[in-house]
């Protein structure tokens, strides 16, 4: 019996006792949602108890891959991995989500307008051929947080680090949709030319927490053979948070840990001490770090259960409202987006801000003009 | 169908089933039952002759009020209904029928008086409870269907969530009887039906109550307090604290005075707990109770007071108010407000007030007045106008839905309490 | 599967729907039907085993997100006498949640917020849709706690607990729910929304609570809830019998002494717990799984699944006589019992408390173990396994039967359901449940047969004998699983001619019969 196999006939048999964390059920309520009714969808088809159709392959995509079920699985089983499989299984019938259809397509021509955006934004000699140090910050930040890119680098500058520039990449995104989409040839097809991007750096920094996870231990797993050190950013700078010439702009800000920066990377503390340079108070979640929610944006489920993702974001930022603490940051581009998707957000009752913007605002410049007060 | 008989044929049929000497018409047993004006009594000497007089009494179109002992409770007769009307006395029915010493269940015929059940159990080393002195005159029977709001202990509780099961007689000469387990989940618990109904679904014949251990050791305790408010706060924190007194009440001044009049030195406001169970627990209850009181600014009273108060309250009638308090259930968030309007309201009328019943959820607040004249309505209307609810005895609407199904024709009359 | 008549759903029932709900909270589609279709009845288990897992499909799904739409949803199936059951986390082990009848399921649990909390009050207000330890969790970060820790907190709701009269492994110090439930807020089967408490009386909480979706949908309650306890301590001993353990606990509840937790395992539940090393954790199901299940997938690896399976099946068909003999070898192979006592709170009353009970229970011969298998239990409290897998794939099945009984008829009771059903299936048992009048019984038992006709016959054979001997010995059929479906049968022997008055109350309260029909064997 195979891992996948023995998963989910674990998962088949057992009373769904990691679906209290699922946030895709819990943010719109449906049991067909929750990771054991997946996976025993997902086994009835393996097993043909059922026939392959769209309506019992859809609610596989319902995964935002956060892994927090794995966390709670007494035998570690990873609905996460396995749906993903499950998804190619879909794939291979030509029964992919609709939302998703022709989905390497348009994961090219995004990423050609984004590179395209990014070349057109930054002066070309970020992108100097010769540098060792290479900075990719991921699809969502070309797409959504191209000030957040900027910050990067008005942070490495105050750091005297300017011997970083943004990395010579093939693609905007190193593929993460593609792989949870089970799209695994098209997936393939984009790593290859990753790996050959990055042979010419010795560390290449990421801004985006699901490409870090990707290039540092996905693809490596996978036989990929990629030398160059892959650091989130995050974790690039929080060796120099005492060294920041900062100040503190904000009295207090909740912390939301990324999925693929926390539970895939254990990336809990660096995003952390470099927030605590520039708040007075760093709130947690009641579920934080290695319990911490998902914002809903993983697994591309703001494509495949839109409201699902959005009740995401809102279950997040209702704890901060509830605190009366109108502020959240992340130190992902994704998690950013889809947190301001959430309704707190949208009415500016709660503003979500990447870490690297905060960090630039909160450098300190003499000349700059008093601090704008939240409302 | 319901047949036409004469009140002296209604009355023959009944003495068929109970015996001619366990029914009267004379005036004098049947005056007893004051509002009611029944033109007979009936003492049925067990459940079956219950279940057959209320048969009968449908069948005649006779009303049935039930009474307990000949204790006077009010009965609220349909005002449509112009028909003869009887009243069923349990007194007969007071026999204790099985005491279980090893789960610690007495069942019981609901006609005994509280007292002789509490002097057979106390024989055999047990007791229905730390419930209070008043409720000795009550019977079992009533307690159950019209339980009254003082018969609560923080330590076990309300008296009636002690009922496990019970066996009951309905309008149609049916007999149901609740099998009795710990606790169960094979839907409603049906014995609820009845708990509080006032005689309206049908005549509690029998019940299984919970009994406890006499306990080894009973430690009264006093406390001075310079405000109800502190009194409170001290005895709402020991509710939190998982310290669960037998008795737990809250005097304000006038009653202080009242119960405590003897403590030496005037006292503002009490908190008086009993704490019983084995020794070595009460101790150690008793040193949390002093350290909690304490932060709340009380001072312990010597004991002997606190003795002195608890062998009074053990006797009942020994406090006879004038007229019988009026009081409403208040959540402890809002009880600083409600003291503060009650307070308001009295300020030129010496009335008593005190907190009983406490829980971790609020307390019964009563205002009680050592004033003849000064009636029950009045004193309750002063709550009204504090903005409290008094204790309104509301027969639930489904409820009366569910009397319709069980008693079509109206044989079985609601007590007012 | 009990199939009642089944409502045939008119083609305007989706259309109707669409006037009282949004689209995207009305589902027809085959994946939610299909998910919806069982509960986690062991027996439906048998039906996935062979490829069947559409067991009893309703025709339509829907989420609500308050009383009111609830409300109107009633009064639409009123019409049509369209079956409604409502629905929570799915995770009752009594068929107690499928549309026997088809119809409407009514999933609650767009209905999970906190609506008030106070501290003050010792009480909170949720809806009844919460996931139980979502609940916790929220109470939790208020310094607040419910005390209800059942295993399934973490798959099961407030309005599940509710309605199925649901315990907790704490239910010695806090109760059960039906003592933690102050009010409620209910939609009867009229549509009428009613608010209950002892306010009115007879009180109906109690008559909601239990009624399993019969009499009403449970939509709101109060509860009563503590502070977080300060200190817990844990104590364990091996007692030489099952007697005399029950006996120490009887003694040491009846002198006023409330253990937060109190576990006592019989003689096989013990032994197993000893043999398969995996400490005293969770329930008897997982130990029995472990020691059939793991034990052999240790030994003959991965690779021969086949003849694993066949090992499993025949150990388990020959369940009876591995099970008298582990009887006869008892006394011989046997440490005794074990018991498990906890107590939270105050730390001096705890400690006043430890040391009454450590008493009471040398007085009946009890060996002390120290602090150490009672943490490991409450470490592992919730981590059950679930490798049920290899039992099911080698024919087998597993159940749980929970019931109680006043202390006197607590022993009889529990000799007489062991002889029942020893003849038919491996039986283990622990009384995880005690008050002062008595205590429930938690037995766990597994059994195997050739195909689904069989497995179904013995299943079906093991509850009767079971339940049959329970009835006659003067306890009661469940305890905190509630009845159902797969106990439905059994209610008239439970309550007697007392079955009537819920008829009487569903009359009243459903009178169209339209709220889980089928369920409760009414």
């Amino acid at each position: 019996m195979d891992s996948a196999t023995r998963e989910l006939e674990y998962c088949t048999y057992c009373p769904k006792m990691c679906r209290h964390v699922c946030p895709v059920s819990n943010a719109i309520g449906s049991e067909t949602l929750i990771p054991q009714a997946k996976m025993h969808l997902m086994n009835m088809l393996r097993r043909n108890a059922l026939p392959w159709e769209r309506d019992f392959v859809a609610p596989l995509y319902g995964c935002t891959a956060c892994r927090l079920c794995t966390e709670v699985c007494v035998h570690g089983n990873a609905p996460a991995q396995t749906l993903e499989l499950g998804r190619s299984w879909a794939d291979s019938r030509r029964l992919g989500h609709p939302a998703l259809a022709r989905l390497p397509e348009r994961f090219r021509a995004r990423g050609e307008r984004l590179l395209a955006k990014l070349h057109q934004e930054f002066s070309a000699y970020l992108f100097a051929e010769e540098a060792q140090v290479g900075y990719f910050p991921g699809c969502d930040a070309i797409a959504d947080g191209i000030d957040d890119i900027r910050a990067a680098f008005a942070v490495f500058d105050s750091l005297g680090l300017n011997f970083v520039r943004l990395m010579t990449a093939p693609h905007a995104c190193a593929g993460y949709p593609l792989w949870v989409a089970g799209q695994h040839d098209a997936a393939r097809f984009v790593a290859e030319d990753m790996v050959r991007a990055l042979e010419r750096y010795a560390t290449v920094i990421v801004g985006c927490p699901a490409c870090t996870h990707l290039l540092r231990e996905r693809l490596p797993a996978l036989g990929y053979s990629i030398r160059a050190e892959i650091l989130h950013v995050s974790e690039f700078l929080y060796v120099h948070a005492e060294r920041l010439d900062i100040q503190r702009t904000r009295p207090a800000a909740f912390y939301h840990d990324p999925c693929y920066l926390g539970r895939y990377l254990e990336l809990y503390d660096p995003p952390r001490r470099l927030l605590a340079r520039c708040v007075d108070s760093l709130r947690e979640f009641f579920y934080a770090r290695e319990e911490a929610e998902c914002c809903g944006g993983g697994g591309l489920v703001p494509h495949a259960f839109p409201a699902a993702a959005r009740g995401q974001a809102d279950r997040r930022l209702e704890e901060a409202e509830l605190y009366g603490v109108p502020l959240v940051v992340s130190a992902c581009p994704t998690c950013k987006r889809t947190l301001r998707r959430g309704s707190r957000a949208g009415d500016g009752s709660i503003e979500v801000v990447d870490l690297l913007g905060l960090l630039a605002w909160a450098l300190h410049d003499p000349d700059r003009p008093a601090l704008p007060v939240h409302p | 169908m319901t047949e036409s008989l004469s009140l002296d044929g209604i009355a023959a049929r009944l003495a068929d089933i109970v015996g001619a000497s366990h029914l009267s018409s004379a005036p004098a047993d049947v005056d007893a039952y004051g509002g009611l004006s029944p033109f007979a009594v009936v003492w049925p000497g067990s459940p079956s002759e219950v279940a057959a007089v209320l048969k009968a009494c449908t069948d005649l179109g006779v009303a049935v009020g039930i009474a307990g002992g000949g204790a006077g409770v009010a009965h609220h007769w349909p005002l449509t209904a112009e028909r003869p009307r009887v009243v069923l006395d349990t007194l007969r029915m007071s026999n204790i029928l099985d005491v279980d010493e090893t789960s610690l269940t007495v069942l019981a015929q609901t006609g005994i008086q509280v007292r002789h059940l509490e002097e057979a159990l106390r024989r055999q080393g047990l007791t229905l409870g730390p419930y209070p002195a008043e409720l000795q005159l009550a019977t079992l029977g009533g307690l159950l269907a019209a339980p009254p709001a003082i018969a609560h202990s923080p330590q076990t509780g309300l008296f009636h969530d002690g009922c496990l099961g019970l066996s009951v007689a309905h309008a149609d000469g049916s007999s149901v009887q609740t099998r009795v387990a710990p606790r169960r989940a094979t839907g409603p618990d049906l014995a609820r039906v009845y708990l509080g109904s006032r005689g309206g679904l049908g005549v509690i014949t029998t019940a299984t109550m919970r009994v406890y251990r006499v306990p080894e050791l009973v430690q009264p305790i006093a406390f001075a307090f310079t405000g109800l408010e502190a009194a409170h706060a001290g005895a709402r924190e020991l509710c939190a604290s998982g310290v669960l007194p037998a008795r737990l009440r809250v005097l304000g001044e006038e009653q202080a005075l009242s119960e405590l009049g003897d403590a030496g030195a005037p006292v503002r406001a009490a908190c008086l707990a009993v704490l019983s169970g084995p020794g070595a627990l009460v101790h150690v209850q008793h040193r949390l109770l002093d350290a909690i009181l304490g932060r709340a600014g009380g001072m312990e009273l010597p004991q002997p007071v606190a003795y002195r108060w608890w062998e009074r309250s053990r006797s009942p009638g020994v406090q006879p108010d004038a007229t019988p308090p009026a009081g409403a259930r208040v959540r402890h968030s809002r009880l600083g407000e409600a003291l503060a309007s009650v307070r308001e309201l009295t300020r030129r009328r010496p009335l008593n007030l005190w907190l009983d019943e406490l829980d971790l959820h609020g307390a019964n607040l009563w205002l009680g007045s050592r004033r003849a004249g000064e009636g029950k309505r009045s004193l309750a209307a002063l709550l009204l106008d504090a903005g409290l609810e008094p204790f309104r005895p509301a027969f639930s609407p489904l409820m009366e839905e569910l009397r319709q199904k069980l008693d079509p024709r109206g044989t079985l009359v609601v007590m007012e309490s | 599967m009990p199939q009642t008549q089944r409502y045939r759903p008119s083609p305007a029932l989706g259309s109707e729907l669409l006037a009282i709900l949004p689209a995207e909270r009305i589902s027809q589609g085959s994946a939610d039907r299909l998910i919806y279709s069982r509960d986690m009845w062991p027996k439906t288990l048998l039906s996935v085993r062979d490829n069947k897992p559409s067991v009893c499909p309703p025709d339509v799904v829907v989420w609500p997100e308050s009383a009111e739409e609830i409300a109107a949803i009633v009064k639409l199936c009123r019409r049509d006498h369209v079956p409604l059951v409502p629905w929570g986390g799915g995770s009752g082990v009594c068929g107690g949640a499928m549309a026997t009848s088809g119809g409407i399921v009514l999933d609650l649990k767009r209905m999970n917020r906190l609506l008030l909390a106070s501290s003050d009050d010792g009480l909170a207000t949720f809806q009844a849709g919460v996931i139980g330890q979502t609940l916790e969790d929220q109470l939790n970060r208020r310094g607040l706690t419910l005390g209800h820790f059942p295993a399934s907190i973490y798959c099961s709701t407030l309005g599940g607990w509710l309605a199925a009269r649901s315990a907790g492994q704490l239910s010695s110090k806090y109760g059960k729910i039906e003592d933690m439930v102050l009010a409620l807020e209910a939609v009867l089967g009229d549509g009428r929304i009613v608010r209950c408490s002892s306010a009115e009386q007879p009180d109906l909480v109690p008559l909601i609570v239990g009624s399993e979706g019969t009499l009403a949908i449970i939509t709101e309650a109060t509860l009563r809830v503590h502070r977080l306890a300060a200190h817990r301590v844990f104590r364990a001993y091996e007692v030489p019998r099952v007697s005399a353990g029950c006996e120490g606990f009887r003694r040491a509840l009846q002198r006023g002494l409330r253990p937060a937790v109190m576990r006592l395992y019989d003689e096989t539940d013990s032994l197993l717990a000893r043999a398969s090393g995996q400490g005293r954790a969770a329930g008897g199901q997982r130990r029995l799984l472990a020691a059939l299940g793991e034990e052999l997938e240790a030994r003959h690896g991965e690779r021969i699944g086949d003849l694993k399976r066949l090992l499993l099946g025949a150990a388990l068909s020959r369940a009876g006589m591995l099970s008298r003999l582990a009887e006869r070898m008892l006394p011989r192979l046997s440490g005794g019992c074990l018991a498990i006592v906890g107590f939270e709170g105050e730390p001096s009353l705890c400690q006043a408390e430890v040391e009454l009970f450590h008493a009471e229970l040398l007085g009946v011969g009890a060996r002390d173990l120290g602090e150490g298998p009672g943490l490991s239990w409450y470490q592992h409290r919730y981590a059950v396994s679930y490798k049920q897998s290899p039992l099911y794939a080698a024919g087998g099945f597993a159940d749980t039967m929970e019931v109680a009984a006043t202390w006197e008829r607590l022993l009889p009771l529990y000799k007489s359901v062991r002889e029942a059903i020893s003849s038919l299936a491996m039986v283990l048992a622990h009384f995880s449940h005690a008050y002062p009048e008595g205590c429930s019984i938690y037995f766990t038992f597994a059994a195997a047969a050739e195909g689904r006709a069989k497995s179904d016959l013995l299943y079906d054979e093991i509850w009767r004998r079971g339940l049959q001997a329970v009835i006659k010995e003067g306890g009661t059929i469940s305890h905190h699983h509630g009845v159902g479906a797969s106990k439905a049968a059994y209610m008239a022997e439970e309550h007697g001619p007392a079955l009537a008055v819920y008829r009487q109350l569903k009359a009243v309260m459903d009178p169209d019969g339209i709220l889980n029909p089928g369920k409760m064997g009414l």
